[in-house]
């Protein structure tokens, strides 16, 4: 994977460094992935960037759309609903969301949007737990289409999308008829059916939808930054590196009775 | 014309004065359309923010979930769709 900064060179911000990166285990290693994990489709996903962002502080459509409407697409732990907690961080907004289990444990898994358009989502399939090990960045290519670029940690000669992607009945989405996408929809077919730019005036938000309306007014607030000439938050100019304390990830809380 | 005893509070106008009682049973919104002003909505909820409206005086007790803890305690906008006010009168901007 390269970065590309093309401007001026006093200006060229830090390249951040996620601490799970960057102390990799024995047995492990850093691949990357340009097959849009986290997408649900195709690479190339036609709809805006910021509908896959909504996504990442939407934890309620885990439990819906992948637990009840399209049957168990992740596993039984993920699909029962979720007791969440939206915060704002200094990067962006974090999601709390605590399920308790039937032995008294709590199942704590954590989602971040780091901003402008970075994911920070454990993976939802294996059943470990562990801090989340793979960060996406959600890269518009123009208004109406983004792909989805990802550094993941593996087990060495592991291939990130066959570890990571979402599956339907242990199917990959392209091994999928267009009929059995509309029976088994995923995040691909709930992003883009909203339209190429989803029309926030028709949406009916609720109380589940705080993560979005925090993530929104974020973003927002960082255009007027912008605009008036600051540089935008996550943004370290002047210094050579930027350490990333990842706070996602998939943990349990308490001990079996 | 409801009895005096059903008013929780008043918002006042302040660009025109006037004061328009808000029921217990009634959200601020609601009041103000049954006095011919309507205040666009979304979510009606406290979610989204569509409805915010600016403060001037009095004091909001806030039930909304858009303004963040350091927005709801400078006391100086509030969702009128799910807030109240703590005050007799909330003066605002419209």
């Amino acid at each position: 994977m390269v970065f590309a900064y093309m401007g001026p060179m006093e200006r060229m911000p830090a390249l951040p460094l996620f601490d799970f990166l960057e102390d990799v285990p024995d047995g492990e290693e850093v691949a990357a992935d340009d097959t849009s994990i986290g997408s649900g489709g195709d690479a190339v996903v036609p709809c805006s960037w910021l509908h896959a962002l909504d996504n990442v502080c939407d934890p309620f459509h885990v439990p819906i759309l992948h637990g009840l409407i399209s049957g168990l697409q992740f596993t039984d732990v993920l699909s029962g609903m979720p007791a969440c907690e939206f915060a704002s961080t200094q990067r962006g907004v974090k999601v709390v969301q605590e399920r308790e289990r039937s032995d008294g444990t709590t199942f704590r898994r954590v989602t971040e949007a780091m901003l402008p358009n970075i994911r920070l989502v454990p993976s939802p399939r294996p059943t470990t737990f562990d801090a989340c090990n793979k960060v996406g960045w959600i890269v518009p290519i123009d208004d109406t289409n983004h792909r989805i670029f990802t550094l993941a940690r593996v087990p060495k000669g592991g291939i990130p999308a066959e570890l990571y992607r979402q599956t339907f009945e242990e199917r990959g989405w392209h091994k999928l008829s267009e009929a059995e996408h509309q029976r088994m929809p995923g995040d691909f077919e709930a992003q883009v059916s909203q339209g190429p730019i989803a029309l926030h005036s028709e949406e009916h938000l609720a109380t589940s939808d705080r993560g979005i309306v925090m993530l929104r007014r974020k973003l927002r607030e960082q255009l007027t930054e912008l605009a008036q000439g600051r540089d935008p938050v996550n943004t370290v100019i002047g210094s050579a590196e930027v350490r990333i304390s990842v706070e996602a990830g998939k943990f349990l809380i308490g001990s079996a009775s | 014309m409801a009895a005096p005893s059903e008013i929780e509070f008043r918002v006042k106008l302040a660009r025109t004065g006037r004061t328009i009682p808000v029921l217990k049973e009634q959200s601020v919104v609601d009041a103000l359309r049954a006095h011919g002003i309507d205040i666009a909505t979304s979510c009606a909820q406290g979610v989204c923010g569509t409805c915010v409206i600016r403060v001037l005086a009095g004091e909001p007790d806030h039930w909304d979930m858009y303004l963040t803890p350091e927005e709801q305690a400078s006391n100086d906008q509030f969702c009128p769709c799910v807030s109240r006010s703590k005050s007799e009168v909330l003066v605002i901007d419209l």
